[in-house]
């Protein structure tokens, strides 16, 4: 099997987490941050453990790392904790219904208005222009996805942050599709909330996540509940990362996820960039004059490409590639602005996402495959 | 050995003193707080031996971890 579905969950993981997994549900049974005894205590420092090494990788502080279930879990938090009351919120025409869905739900139960911004390719001064151009005096958050989930174009995170902080907007990052692809520097970027997937560029398990509070703004809960401190108090607590961890927190799953992300930095992010990127450029020159082969905006960094083939739809492609062995995702993607904007609204593309541990050989298989559908 | 306890603010800041106390050498581990204690609900602490109060809440105050009274020590 060639598994080329790395946007939706990374595949396979590296030996040490699977390692991990086999023994962290006994080593790590006990709740974290309850009791004191020596299970509790195993299963809080697992915890500890997995917030050191997403500071390690990201350079930001351990205690603005929080545990979430997974991506949205911590965009969910971050946005609507964000913004409590009305007003226009402005987010990227790249943006997956992860950000989408929650701020048309804002929109619909809290009166805010919705600006969507260009994302031009990519092309950053022209991004930071339609930004400052469309900015309104009640613009109160902005949302940016660092990486597309369809095509290889990136968004400038750290200058649209300079603009949020000038204008006093608050500012969130969905970081899903470059944590743990790419170099992400959070000592270097403004943002008050950044929203990291545990189960894809990280290594980690599905049902893992992380809201990164290192800014000026901490969030409102979505969730309330336990928190093993202050049990009189009718708040949650005040300060990360117990604030956003209401209930018994899965410190197997850190534990999985702490080797994921260990395996990351321990490769170097650059270097996965550096992989991922020459596996999708090989994948687009061994296929851009193919007759019939029609790529989208297949031009930037990371492992990601989209593409569709004439005369069959996005489901026969992904079928037929399933049948020979090729693991793929067709469709929307949860993406319908970026297929939108990408021009692929009304059936969707074939999207092709690299993974690290992908070789060269599973590209050139897939260009054969693909030149086999393009020419029947 | 005299033991006394650091109270702390959080749990995940309770772990983290003493993860930094042991790799300064001061052995140091989690223990739970009466309510009476912290007057709001469950609270966490530090269990350290006494004479090495002193040296601990300067490691604790040095890297910024907010922790609350020593309980224990008789001052």
């Amino acid at each position: 099997m060639i598994y080329l579905d790395n946007a939706a969950t990374s595949y396979p993981k590296p030996p040490s987490v699977y390692r991990e997994m086999r023994h962290a549900l006994r080593k790590y049974g006990g709740n974290p941050g309850r009791a004191s005894h020596a299970l509790a205590s195993a299963a809080a420092e697992a915890l500890l453990d997995c917030r050191d090494a997403a500071s390690e990788l990201f350079f930001c502080d351990a205690e603005s790392v929080s545990l979430t279930f997974n991506a949205t879990h911590a965009l969910n938090i971050a946005i609507k904790g964000l913004m409590r009351e009305s007003g226009n919120i402005m987010i990227s025409d790249m943006e997956h219904n992860s950000v989408l869905r929650p701020v048309l739900s804002l929109c619909r139960n809290q009166g805010c208005s919705l600006t969507v911004y260009p994302s031009h390719g990519g092309d950053a001064d022209k991004i930071l222009n339609g930004i400052e151009d469309l900015i309104r005096p009640d613009t109160k958050l902005l949302v940016a996805c660092h990486m597309s989930n369809v095509c290889p174009i990136c968004l400038p995170i750290k200058e649209i942050g300079e603009i949020c902080r000038d204008r006093g907007i608050a500012y969130v990052i969905d970081a899903s599709q470059s944590a743990g692809h790419m170099p992400l520097k959070l000592g270097d970027i403004r943002a008050d909330a950044v929203c990291v997937p545990g189960h894809k560029g990280l290594m980690g398990p599905p049902g893992t996540g992380l809201l990164i509070t290192d800014g000026e703004r901490l969030p409102e809960t979505l969730l309330e509940g336990g928190s093993g401190i202050d049990s009189l108090d009718a708040e949650m607590p005040q300060f990360s990362p117990e604030r956003f961890e209401a209930g018994t927190m899965p410190a197997y799953a850190a534990a999985v996820l702490a080797s994921g992300i260990r395996y990351v930095t321990k490769t170097g992010t650059e270097n996965i960039l550096r992989k991922e990127t020459e596996l999708r450029e090989l994948l687009y020159r061994n296929l851009s004059d193919v007759h019939g082969v029609r790529f989208y905006a297949p031009h930037g960094i990371g492992g990601t490409l989209m593409l569709n083939i004439d005369r069959l739809t996005p489901s026969e492609i992904g079928n037929k590639l399933n049948q020979s062995g090729i693991c793929t995702r067709v469709g929307l993607h949860c993406a319908p602005l970026a297929h939108k904007t990408l021009g692929t609204g009304k059936n969707g593309a074939v999207r092709i996402s690299i993974g690290h541990m992908n070789s060269r050989a599973d590209i050139l298989k897939l260009c054969d495959e693909i030149m086999k559908l393009a020419d029947m | 050995m005299n033991e006394c306890i650091i109270a702390m603010k959080s749990q995940s800041g309770a772990y983290r003193a003493i993860k930094l106390l042991r790799s300064a050498g001061i052995s140091a581990s989690a223990v739970n707080i009466d309510t009476s204690l912290t007057g709001h609900g469950c609270g966490f602490g530090v269990v350290i031996s006494c004479g090495k109060a002193d040296e601990a809440l300067a490691l604790l105050e040095k890297k910024h971890l907010r922790h609350g009274e020593l309980i224990g020590s008789g001052r």
